[in-house]
């Protein structure tokens, strides 16, 4: 009970006295202010003026004098007492050391630090657990459950906004479409490829089937297993609802961390936030390299040349900013290693000239 | 009441940490009383009331009537608590 009235109550208790200043002198009429950490006494000097002085605990004795009936603080150094009437003062004064002389409130700070490192282990591996596993299998799932209507409005929706921006090319679109049917790939998603006007070399899809090529990366290509090569890439992207799951591992990652982090302090998000976007990059690599070799794989069964993912790695790594980034923040694994795996995938294939993707191709050159 | 010595405060600021805040976070998800940041609210207005008596002390009060707590955070995300008690010094 005294431990609780102690530590739910403020642990100061303020008493009036009298201060001698030596053992002999004229006592003053004083404050004292009891606490664990010190003892302060107040009083005023000859002239008037207010005087305040600490003691700490371990400077000063208490004990009860029976015949006066007060209690009694004597301060080793000066000599120095303070004197309150009754008992209540040297009581308060014996339950402050007998609370700090109590085992658990000397090893209160090791035990606490062991416990607060348990804790935050457990806490650590609990949501490294969630978080690395649960909250991507979550979102998998409910990537799962969305119909290829929403994806596509979701897709159309980002297609038109960009759209204001950029223009057209009409012929090279068709031409383009024409191409990707000859592929004859069977999906239940309608491919629709627009080709913008646009010198960056780069082409991208959106969820629900729409793939935009910039004209920039057809007019750096040399060959059709090129085009054929792009195209079953980024078909590959819609076709495993990448940019659908992607959205929903971002978006469940983010609301777990602003969860956990949401009202905490501006540091500890921001160390989360970076890692949370590494992880992000590092799936968006993972699926870049699911769709190289799902397109890989397309490309071999119409028999069409595999050095036409070669050339568009090449064609990419020359129009990439001279400051190479490395690749662990990146959202693309490294040219060099695609090139790397699709050689290694690509071994053993049959290759055969397709001349009607050539002839298509050629009116797009 | 002999003299009045005048109004004082003092106040105390106390930042919980990083892991009491998730913590408290998690409680807050889970529901119920926040035992660590009640604790840091007691150590808060401990501190604030302990400087104020001192205060009063050293102006040779030896009471401080009409005392008053505020409660307040501060910080960019509202994660530290500040206390700040005023009273009048007086003496009796």
């Amino acid at each position: 009970m005294a431990i609780l009235s102690l530590s739910s109550n403020l642990s100061m208790k303020t008493f009036s006295g009298q201060f001698y200043p030596t053992y002999f002198a004229f006592p003053r009429e004083a404050t004292l202010l009891l606490s664990d950490q010190l003892l302060s006494i107040g009083y005023h000097d000859e002239a008037g003026n207010p005087v305040r002085l600490v003691w700490k605990p371990s400077e000063v004795q208490g004990d009860f004098l029976m015949g006066e009936q007060c209690s009694r603080f004597i301060h080793f150094s000066s000599q120095a007492e303070f004197r309150v009437k009754n008992q209540e003062a040297i009581d308060y004064w014996e339950e402050i050391k007998k609370e700090h002389a109590l085992p658990w409130h000397r090893k209160k700070r090791t035990g606490n630090f062991r416990r607060t490192v348990g804790l935050l282990l457990a806490l650590l591996f609990a949501g490294s657990l969630l978080y690395f596993l649960m909250v991507p299998w979550l979102a998998e799932q409910m990537a799962k459950v969305v119909s290829i209507k929403t994806e596509r409005q979701l897709g159309d929706g980002v297609f038109e906004a960009m759209q204001s921006t950029q223009q057209e090319d009409t012929a090279a679109t068709r031409t383009v479409n024409e191409f990707f049917s000859v592929l004859q790939v069977e999906t239940d998603y309608s491919i629709r490829i627009t080709v913008v006007k646009d010198d960056q070399v780069n082409a991208f899809a959106l969820p629900g089937g729409r793939i935009v090529v910039n004209t920039g990366i057809l007019e750096s290509m040399e060959s059709y297993p090129e085009l054929a090569a792009l195209l079953s890439h980024e078909y590959s992207h819609v076709e495993k609802r990448h940019a659908t799951r992607s959205m929903f591992r971002s978006m469940g990652s983010e609301l777990f961390v602003s969860l956990l982090f949401g009202k905490s302090s501006a540091l500890a998000s921001l160390l989360v936030g970076q890692v949370n976007q590494l992880r992000t990059l590092s799936y968006s690599r993972s699926l870049e390299k699911e769709a190289d070799l799902e397109g890989l794989r397309l490309l071999a069964a119409r028999n069409i040349d595999p050095a036409g993912f070669e050339q568009l790695f090449r064609h990419l790594k020359e129009a990439a900013p001279s400051t190479e980034i490395p690749e662990m923040i990146s959202s693309h694994p490294d040219t060099d290693n695609r090139m790397i795996y699709i050689r290694e995938a690509a071994k053993g294939q049959v290759v055969k000239e397709n001349f009607q993707l050539q002839r298509i191709f050629e009116k797009i050159k | 009441m002999q003299d009045y010595l005048g109004v004082i405060n003092a106040q105390s600021i106390i930042g919980a940490n990083m892991f009491k805040d998730i913590f408290a976070g998690l409680r807050d998800l889970i529901g119920g009383r926040s035992k660590t940041y009640e604790r840091v609210i007691e150590e808060a207005k401990e501190d604030a009331m302990r400087e104020l008596t001192q205060k009063a002390q050293a102006m040779g009060a030896n009471a401080v009537v009409g005392i008053d707590l505020d409660f307040e955070t501060v910080g960019a995300s509202g994660s530290m608590l500040m206390v700040i008690a005023t009273g009048t010094a007086v003496r009796i």
